[in-house]
């Protein structure tokens, strides 16, 4: 989620209308916004799809059409400038896009924001920075035309944005702090890319601007550059923050990139089913209707014929990639809570799952033997799973990029999770009697996945008298109860006393074991009574 | 009778040493060096920490909202010993005990004292006879032969036997009267995790609405996790930063070619969908990458696929696993509730109206839909409901499944309603916890005093 911050009273100056905080709230719920109040403050937490919305003035924008004060797409009238950006298409970002905003009147609040909105930006449609970076800059202190070319990191230098002396661009990828940020965007490549003037570096993108074309409060004319890898999100972004600022001050003026003229601000052209529309819905809104929830939402209706119609979209709307996005802005436009909710006819009869019905009756029956259900964690760790047991180490699935070394293998059986349960129950009341039922993973080379969850049951029980008769009888009378017909031998197994240990068999496969657990086991769960434990493959018992 | 000792006189002119602590830690988090210089700290902290007043996290000691709200409160312990201090009896025998326990109370000696409480130092005997302890006045004068009392004696009929009653015995004789307010020995029921009970419930209902359950695995590829629900490559929460990748094994199988192609053309440009897709190219190494599952809606999409464009109920209540670092709101892995609808006609009334069923469901008074964002579903909506006590809660997501997501799996005619909750913050509500960790507590005298859930 994204959260985006500004005033109150910002936002009603832009909006141009006294609302109160209620009123505010519901309108931004209504436009899928929650938001958070800090006195005059607010923040507001979107979605990654309405990226036009991640600045004051995108909000602004879509609060004006849903209050109906402004419908339809906002027109944008464009000048020509001069400037002619020439592009070599440097090799680590070959795109660009430029626009020049004039006469722009630089309150604190449109800096805060513009601020924000180009962060906002870079974590989103950019891609931190990979696939679209934004630079704005005082366009009164650049010379000439520019060039956006491949530079040599060792040779070209300029004094960067908040730095008082020269550095060569290798240099700022080192030392600078954004350069070391971003260094991974640009390091693998032997040129970097670099707009310049007649002056030199007016910006060294993805990284930072230089501080001659610094923006200050006496800047009236901005130049905007967004350079990226991928063309698209280059030019949505350029679209959305040159609209963005233009819903609060300047004159915009377009600049051409070699023969091609940015912004791109024509709408988009959809057509639109109306039964697709009502198909949706399930219920029929007629053409008014629908015109009405559009234009609100500030789509603008072209015109309708044979039951389809046809929509301009504006040039931000990044987030339209299909008729069903125009319908949901139908119904956002309609109001959600205006539409009559209906319970779908059940063309079945419920069920459960096969596993799940069979878990149950274990559950069932594990409880009548008087033992404490308990429900612990997939993720484990090595230690617990093997080295605490006694066991050997086997292959198990585990995780690349663990939050702690905890939690960083699935477990693929369920004793250690029940042994780790008593240890942290030392000090209760004894005796202690517990299960669990839950899934393991195994790996099996035959599956799409490489692996399997395989459900197990595990039953402990711990007391100064525990002993190998206690657990046998309840294993027992667990087998014969859920209908099982099984045979017990003699095993061996590390995590329990010697002789004092048996396997579980069913219809000639082993199914499970149980014993007492080995001293050394207790002590290395720092355990002081004993423990009597057993495992059954649930799956394999079905 | 009781009274107060010598340090329960001090904390009933001071305050106890958790209350005080209180007060101390009001002005803000302390360090755990700082608490401990504090006069009975060790008492103060540990009794604090049993009553959820305090929590401490990298030796930072911080009130909880628990504490908070015990701040401007009698306690039930304040309240006994003030009780104890005025009258000499209580009728809280739990507290008493604890009291009695930290030495804040004692019993009255013998000569001062009724038989009653004569009775009740015995405690050890009473309770393994399960005997309730009796009125004085009816008490035989040997006072060790009380308990052990088998047939007639002085005062009465103690224990009912086998042989009072096939000869007749207890006819001749009184019983005694036995006082049903005094304490008898705590014993716990097996039963089911609460949580997993829970759970249970909630199966149950969604069976009764027609949901069929349907089951997955917990690693899934990333083709089943976010490349079928039309989720870009790049996305944010595909980073290794929001989901868990496997290093072993690393890498899993893709399905059947002819729906990989699907997919593929429908994530680079549309394909057949209408869509313009995400653009960029769509690598199958990248797909093949096996995660831990971020959600449960892999399961659903494999479902689809399986079942085809035929109308259909599916749910599943399955653990999933997020990139997170654990604390009281926070778990890496954690319990999702999610279903599907498949039919012609299915609408977004009709999604509204199971959102509405479920609401009615958990004792929501009241319903909203707020329009929401997700990658898989469009349109989309988050549902808000209204409890008594915690006002507008967000409850789930839900939406109506995209047809970059459907027509890759088979579904040509049908729509398809999805919905998710999360379960952890509905059972937190109904089991009155604030912790989310305590969904799956490792403590016994937790999992024994818990009660039954009730949806």
């Amino acid at each position: 989620m994204v959260v985006i911050e500004f005033t109150k009273g910002d936002l009603l100056s832009l909006v141009k209308k006294e609302m109160s905080k209620q009123e505010i709230e519901e309108v931004l719920f209504l436009l899928k916004c929650e938001t958070e109040w800090n006195e005059e403050m607010i923040q507001c937490e979107f979605g990654p799809d309405r990226q036009d919305m991640f600045s004051v003035e995108g909000i602004a924008r879509a609060v004006k059409g849903y209050l109906g004060l402004e419908r339809g797409v906002p027109k944008y009238s464009m000048e020509e400038s001069k400037l002619v950006v020439k592009t070599e298409e440097p090799v680590a970002r070959p795109f660009i896009a430029c626009a020049i905003i004039e006469d722009v009147n630089l309150t604190d609040d449109m800096v805060k924001s513009l601020m924000q909105m180009q962060e906002k930006l870079h974590g989103g449609i950019g891609r931190n920075r990979k696939k679209a970076a934004i630079g704005v800059h005082d366009f009164d202190r650049t010379k000439g035309n520019f060039l956006y070319k491949d530079v040599d990191p060792e040779k070209m230098k300029f004094v960067p944005l908040g730095e008082k002396n020269e550095m060569f661009l290798r240099e700022v990828l080192e030392k600078h702090t954004k350069g070391i940020e971003f260094k991974h965007l640009l390091e693998h490549h032997k040129t970097w890319p670099a707009i310049v003037d007649d002056h030199g570096v007016v910006s060294f993108p993805p990284i930072i601007n230089s501080e001659r074309t610094r923006v200050s409060d006496k800047t009236k004319n901005l130049f905007i550059d967004v350079t990226g890898t991928d063309k698209n999100a280059v030019m949505h972004s350029l679209n959305i923050i040159v609209t963005n600022i233009l819903e609060r001050t300047g004159k915009l003026k377009s600049v051409k990139v070699d023969r091609t003229t940015y912004p791109d601000l024509e709408p988009k052209q959809w057509t639109l089913d109306i039964s697709d529309v009502n198909k949706i819905l399930g219920f029929n809104l007629d053409e008014k209707q629908i015109a009405d929830a559009l234009e609100r939402m500030r789509h603008t209706v072209m015109k309708f014929k044979g039951g389809k119609m046809s929509i301009s979209v504006a040039p931000y709307r990044t987030d339209i990639l299909h008729t069903i996005d125009l319908i949901e802005d139908i119904a956002v436009g309609y109001g959600y809570n205006n539409i009559e909710p209906e319970f779908p006819k059940s063309p079945e009869i419920g069920c459960l799952s096969k596993l799940e019905e069979h878990s149950e009756k274990v559950r069932e029956v594990m409880i009548g033997l008087d033992l404490q259900e308990y429900s612990g964690f997939i993720l484990t760790n090595k230690s617990d799973l093997f080295d605490k047991m006694g066991a050997d180490k086997k292959e198990v699935a585990e995780i690349l990029n663990p939050v702690t070394a905890d939690y960083s293998i699935c477990r693929s059986w369920l004793l250690p999770s029940i042994m780790k349960m008593l240890a942290a129950n030392k000090h209760r009341e004894y005796p202690q009697k517990v299960f669990e039922i839950g899934d393991c993973v195994i790996l099996d080379d035959e599956s799409e996945t490489m692996t399997k969850n395989n459900r197990k049951l595990v039953g402990a029980i711990a007391h100064d008298k525990a002993n190998l008769t206690e657990m046998k009888s309840v294993v027992e009378a667990l087998l014969t109860n859920l209908g099982v017909k099984y045979k017990i031998e003699p095993w061996h197994h590390k995590s329990f006393i010697e002789n004092r240990c048996g396997e579980i068999f069913s219809e000639g496969r082993s199914v499970g074991f149980f014993g007492e657990i080995h001293p050394q086991v207790l002590e290395n769960w720092k355990l002081e009574r004993p423990v009597i434990a057993f495992e059954i493959d649930l799956d394999a018992i079905r | 009778m009781y009274q107060l000792t010598e340090e329960g006189k001090e904390y009933l002119k001071k305050g106890l040493p958790e209350k005080r602590l209180l007060d101390f830690l009001k002005a803000g988090d302390k360090s755990l060096a700082e608490v401990n210089k504090f006069p009975n700290s060790q008492i103060a902290i540990g009794w604090s920490k049993k009553s959820g007043w305090i929590t401490i996290e990298n030796g930072n000691v911080r009130i909880t909202e628990k504490g908070i709200t015990a701040m401007g409160e009698e306690t039930l312990l304040e309240k006994t010993m003030k009780d104890v201090s005025s009258t000499g009896v209580s009728y809280n025998p739990e507290t008493v005990k604890i009291l009695l326990s930290r030495n804040i109370i004692t019993e009255r000696k013998a000569s001062e004292s009724s038989v009653v409480t004569e009775i009740i130092k015995r405690k050890g005997l009473l309770e393994r006879l399960g005997i309730v302890k009796s009125k004085g006045d009816e008490l035989p004068t040997e006072k060790t032969e009380v308990s052990v009392t088998e047939g007639p004696k002085p005062g009465g009929i103690g224990q009912l036997t086998p042989d009072m009653i096939m000869y007749g015995k207890w006819k001749t004789q009184k019983f005694r009267k036995y006082d049903v307010t005094t304490p008898a020995p705590k014993i716990y029921p097996a039963k089911k995790q609460p949580y997993v009970q829970f759970i249970e419930d909630v199966r149950r209902k969604l069976i009764a609405m027609g949901f069929r359950e349907m089951k997955g695995t917990f690693i899934e590829t990333g083709f089943w996790n976010c490349d079928a629900l039309f989720m870009p490559q790049d996305h944010p929460s595909r980073g290794i930063h929001d989901a868990f990748y496997m290093k072993h094994p690393a890498k899993g199988q893709l399905p059947d070619k002819n729906i990989v192609a699907k997919v593929k053309a429908t994530q680079e440009g549309g394909w057949v969908t209408g869509s313009t897709g995400w653009g960029g190219e769509w690598s199958e190494e990248e797909a093949k990458k096996l995660m831990l599952r971020s959600q449960t809606t892999a399961v659903s999409a494999r479902k689809l696929m399986e079942h085809g464009d035929k109308p259909g109920m599916f749910f599943n209540i399955d653990r999933v696993f997020r990139y997170d670092v654990i604390d009281a709101k926070h778990l890496v892995e954690f319990d999702q509730c999610e279903g599907i609808i498949i039919g012609e006609n299915l609408t977004l009334r009709h999604l509204f109206g199971i959102l509405k069923e479920f609401a009615d469901m958990v004792g929501a008074k009241e319903v909203r839909y707020k329009p929401a964002y997700f990658p898989y579903t469009e349109p989309s909506c988050e549902v808000y409901m209204k409890f008594p006590k915690l006002g507008w809660v967000e409850m789930g997501g839900a939406g109506m499944f995209r047809p970059e997501v459907l027509r890759p799996l088979g579904i040509e005619k049908s729509n398809v309603l999805a919905w998710g909750f999360g379960l952890g913050r509905l059972a937190m509500m109904k089991m009155g916890i604030d912790d989310i960790r305590q969904l799956y507590s490792d403590d016994i005298d937790f999992l024994r005093n818990a009660p039954m859930v009730r949806l």
